[in-house]
């Protein structure tokens, strides 16, 4: 058939079969050439595509009226032929015995005149796709129906291999629609540069610039990176490197720059030339700014928690030193049976005093911290104020022979809480008085400055480094040793000194300017407005009157029983003493006390549990209940007022305090 | 008796690809005594053979043949009586047949049914015979519930390798001459796994599992 005008026909078939995208199409379109260039009377195909099975494959039965699906007889008798095809290279008749009359009959081939040939469609990798079956009176042309069934199982190829490459279009062209990422594709011989995926996220705002140029990627890139990266990039291009990564910034629309990973991967030529490189961009900007975030948060963490273990090692040692003296002094006692009241008595005094002043400290950081801190605020005179804190200093600045400067004019008027600011100033006073050498001059100064009133504390002292100035107002940061750190102290004074400035919505602010050359610590407040009625003043103290009370003293802890006992005997009352509160009830029957003081901490009953059964006996209502605890926070307190106490005292109890309770009975 | 029919259970699913008349012969006169040696129904689905020849070649080998089918412990029957019940194969119901008649065995006192058939049958073109290979693959649910020994007869000579290897993937058994071979870890694709639409990419999967279940190669020492 392959001569003039019937290569022409072949020619115009080919051209058509190459339009078809279907194996469907193909295989109809081929069965109606075979069916009209060969004198068959019907023409069936079969094909399975790789990876189709025999029910998704394709089955056209062509007459001279049409071409269609295969019904399932037909494709039953294709699926026997199939099996003989898989062995055949070529066309073939199908001889007529009754093993497969079921094929005749399901082809439609009831004249025995008519005979079944079959042309295996082979793939160039030697499987065998599928096949015709030509049913023909005669012997069909069967090298055009080869010719016919090369070009179909051509087109078939084509066909699977363009659905496939689409398939993978598509995937490509959705991955590249639904990434976050940047993605290139950059062809270095032809120097074509292709963006897809997140570029215009990454690099933002109007999408003309994002040239398809590499040169355009590279302007992109901050100019301290891009030494490192073209170096990068191209060693590893010129290498036999199949990938390629960077970190680098990379220019947003508005200017700014991103941090980007980016990876390539390069496609090499058979003499290993890199001649494509095709990569991804990922905005890890937040990425790493949260990384240096907690770099600087766990740094902060880590100082913080060092300042902690320094500010416990140095508590320690801070509490030893009164202790020191204190049971030195006893021990002398023990020793002499007396004690020099003149010389022993004040420095154990003075050295638990200190102690106090410690704990103390230690109990408003906590109360601050924990926001217990109620102020009770009135109108003060500003020069007061001063007097009253440097009066607090005054043993230490007459101590280390310090000149004192006041430069305080009268009228200036705080709304404020006059203990907490005395206590705030005084704690500016003794740390200039400290941390000054013997001889040094303080200067204290006011004045209003705005809606404000300043108050500044100045020293000729150690000063302190520019690199602390930020840092002295936080916990646990003492940074002013003395010489030979002599003061001491926790490190909690400037602490509670903001703290309580905070609390009157003022500030404390600190300047030096550096080691050795003194120091200026200034309050601001606000100035108090005409409006601000001045708070009630506290009540006066309870004058410490001298009636004999009597008292019953309960502590586990028997020294600290018998010498709170031997103080209020001292101060003229009767006292018992127990040790516990089946003692405690026992001694009551017998002894009519008008006063209580009762430890919280007892064993076995503690002092709450001793009050409620105390004002559950007769009798024992209107006895004066003190509780007497370690504990100050409120709910402690509420507690002991549930319990049925009347005045809740913290250790260690200052005596004017509970002499001027018990005399209130 | 072979000992690879010796060691047949129930709830085995064999192929029995054979190359010789002399290896068919005897793996089927040794599969019908070891039925009547365990007290099993046995059921043989002719096709190349007719059921007269059949008896003949068991009666040869001093089988009983008469007396067995009397007794109703043997039945054979044409493949297409069975395959092709209403001239159609349909994998659902062939599966439910043989259910039914393994519980019909069980009911009439035999310990297991014994069923073997020469599949030649579905070259032929039949309607539905082109299910052949899924329906293999889907009765493997019911030998995993059933009282029932299956053994497949294909003859290397009749059938295509195309369609070999797709059996070869079916049957967790092969009887392969006379000797028998486990291939549930071999070529074995379970029918969940066969009867994808990605037929080729299950397969792979699972003899890729198959491989690393071996246990990596060792070291040459």
């Amino acid at each position: 058939m392959s001569t003039g005008s019937s290569l022409q026909r072949l020619l115009d078939h080919a051209q058509r079969l190459v339009t078809l995208s279907g194996a469907d199409e193909i295989m109809a379109a081929s069965c109606r050439e075979v069916l009209s260039l060969t004198g068959a009377t019907r023409v069936f195909a079969s094909c399975c595509l790789p990876r189709q099975t025999w029910e998704h494959g394709v089955h056209i039965e062509t007459d001279v009226s049409d071409s269609r699906p295969a019904s399932p007889k037909v494709r039953s008798a294709m699926f026997a032929l199939h099996r003989k095809a898989v062995s055949a290279a070529s066309t073939f008749e199908v001889a007529r015995t009754d093993e497969l009359a079921a094929v005749f009959a399901g082809l439609g081939c009831a004249d025995v005149k008519d005979s079944i040939w079959v042309r295996p469609i082979v793939h160039r990798t030697g499987r065998v796709w599928g096949e015709l079956a030509l049913i023909s009176p005669a012997h069909p042309d069967v090298e055009g129906v080869a010719e016919l069934t090369q070009l179909a199982t051509v087109a078939l190829e084509n066909a699977h291999r363009l659905a496939f490459a689409r398939r993978h279009q598509d995937r490509l062209l959705l991955l590249s629609e639904a990434t976050e990422d940047a993605l290139y594709d950059w062809d270095f011989d032809s120097r074509d540069f292709w963006w897809g995926g997140g570029i215009l996220k990454l690099y933002g705002g109007d999408p003309d610039p994002v040239a398809s140029s590499p040169r355009w990627k590279h302007d992109c890139i901050h100019p301290e990176d891009t030494e490192r990266i073209r170096t990068s990039f191209d060693h590893a291009r010129f290498s036999t490197a199949m990938r390629w990564e960077g970190d680098y910034r990379f220019r947003h629309h508005d200017g700014t720059y991103r941090n980007v990973e980016d990876r390539a991967y390069f496609l090499r030529d058979a003499t290993g030339r890199a001649y494509r490189a095709i990569g991804s961009m990922r905005d890890v900007t937040a990425f790493t700014q949260l990384l240096a975030r907690e770099h600087v948060a766990r740094a902060q963490a880590e100082t913080a928690s060092r300042a902690k273990d320094e500010f416990l090692a140095m508590l320690g040692h801070e509490l030893r030193n009164p202790l020191a003296p204190i049971v030195t002094g006893l021990e002398l006692l023990r020793m002499r049976g007396t004690i020099d009241l003149d010389r022993d008595l004040p420095v154990m005094q003075r050295q638990a005093q200190h102690l106090i002043r410690l704990v103390d400290d230690l109990l408003d950081i906590s109360r601050i911290t924990h926001g217990k801190i109620e102020l009770r605020r009135e109108r003060i005179d500003v020069a007061t104020l001063i007097a009253a804190s440097v009066e607090t200093a005054t043993p230490l600045i007459a101590g280390r022979r310090h000149a004192l400067d006041l430069k305080v004019p009268a009228g200036l008027v705080v709304h404020a809480d006059r203990a907490r600011l005395v206590q705030a100033i005084g704690n500016l006073v003794t740390n200039a008085a400290k941390y000054t050498e013997p001889g040094g001059t303080i200067t204290l100064a006011a004045g209003r400055q705005g809606d404000h009133i300043a108050i500044s504390v100045r020293d000729t002292g150690v000063g302190i480094a520019p690199e602390m100035l930020p840092h002295i107002f936080s916990m646990f940061v003492q940074e002013r040793q003395s010489l030979d750190r002599s003061q001491g102290g926790l490190g909690l004074g400037l602490a509670i000194v903001r703290n309580l400035v905070e609390l009157h919505g003022g500030t404390v602010e600190a300047r030096s300017p550096g080691r050795g050359l003194g120091s200026e610590l200034t309050i601001r407040l606000p100035a108090a407005t005409p409006a601000e009625d001045a708070a009630q003043p506290d009540a006066p103290r309870a004058h410490v009157a001298g009636r004999r009370r009597r008292i019953l003293v309960v502590d586990d802890n028997e020294d600290a029983a018998d010498l709170l006992s031997a103080v209020l005997e001292q101060l003229g009352n009767t006292t018992r003493v127990a040790h516990d509160a089946d003692s405690a009830l026992r001694l009551l029957e017998e002894f009519d006390a008008e006063c209580a003081v009762l430890d919280i901490g007892l064993p076995v009953v503690d002092g709450y549990e001793l009050a409620r059964r105390l004002r559950q006996r007769p009798g024992m209502r209107r006895l004066q209940l003190i509780a007497l605890t370690g504990y100050g926070q409120q709910s402690d307190r509420e507690e002991a007022t549930r319990a049925g106490f009347d005045a809740h005292l913290v250790k260690p109890v200052a005596i004017d305090a509970l002499q001027a309770l018990i005399s209130k009975v | 008796m072979l000992s690879s029919i010796e060691r047949m259970q129930p709830g085995d699913h064999y192929c029995g690809v054979y190359r010789s008349d002399d290896d068919w012969r005897a793996i089927i006169v040794d599969f019908v005594k070891g039925g009547i040696a365990r007290n099993e129904k046995i059921v043989y689905l002719v096709n190349l053979t007719s059921a007269e020849q059949l008896r003949a070649i068991l009666a040869d080998a001093g089988i009983g043949v008469d007396a067995l089918i009397d007794k109703g412990q043997l039945v054979i029957l044409t493949a297409k009586e069975a395959y092709l019940k209403d001239g159609q194969f349909e994998p659902d119901k062939m599966i439910a047949l043989l259910g039914e008649e393994t519980d019909k065995a069980i009911a009439e006192g035999y310990t297991a049914l014994r069923a073997t058939g020469e599949m030649t049958w579905a070259l032929a073109g039949e309607p539905g015979s082109e299910r052949l290979v899924e329906y293999e693959s889907r009765i493997n649910e019911l030998f995993k519930t059933h009282k029932l020994y299956g053994l497949c007869q294909y003859d290397r000579r009749r059938f295509d390798s195309e369609m070999l290897l797709d059996i070869l993937h079916v049957h967790p058994n092969v009887l392969f001459g006379k000797e028998g071979y486990d291939n549930s870890q071999m070529y074995y694709v379970p029918p969940q796994a066969f009867l994808e639409r990605d037929r080729q990419s299950a397969t792979l999967d699972t003899w890729l599992k198959n491989l690393s279940a071996r246990g990596a190669r060792p070291a040459t020492p």
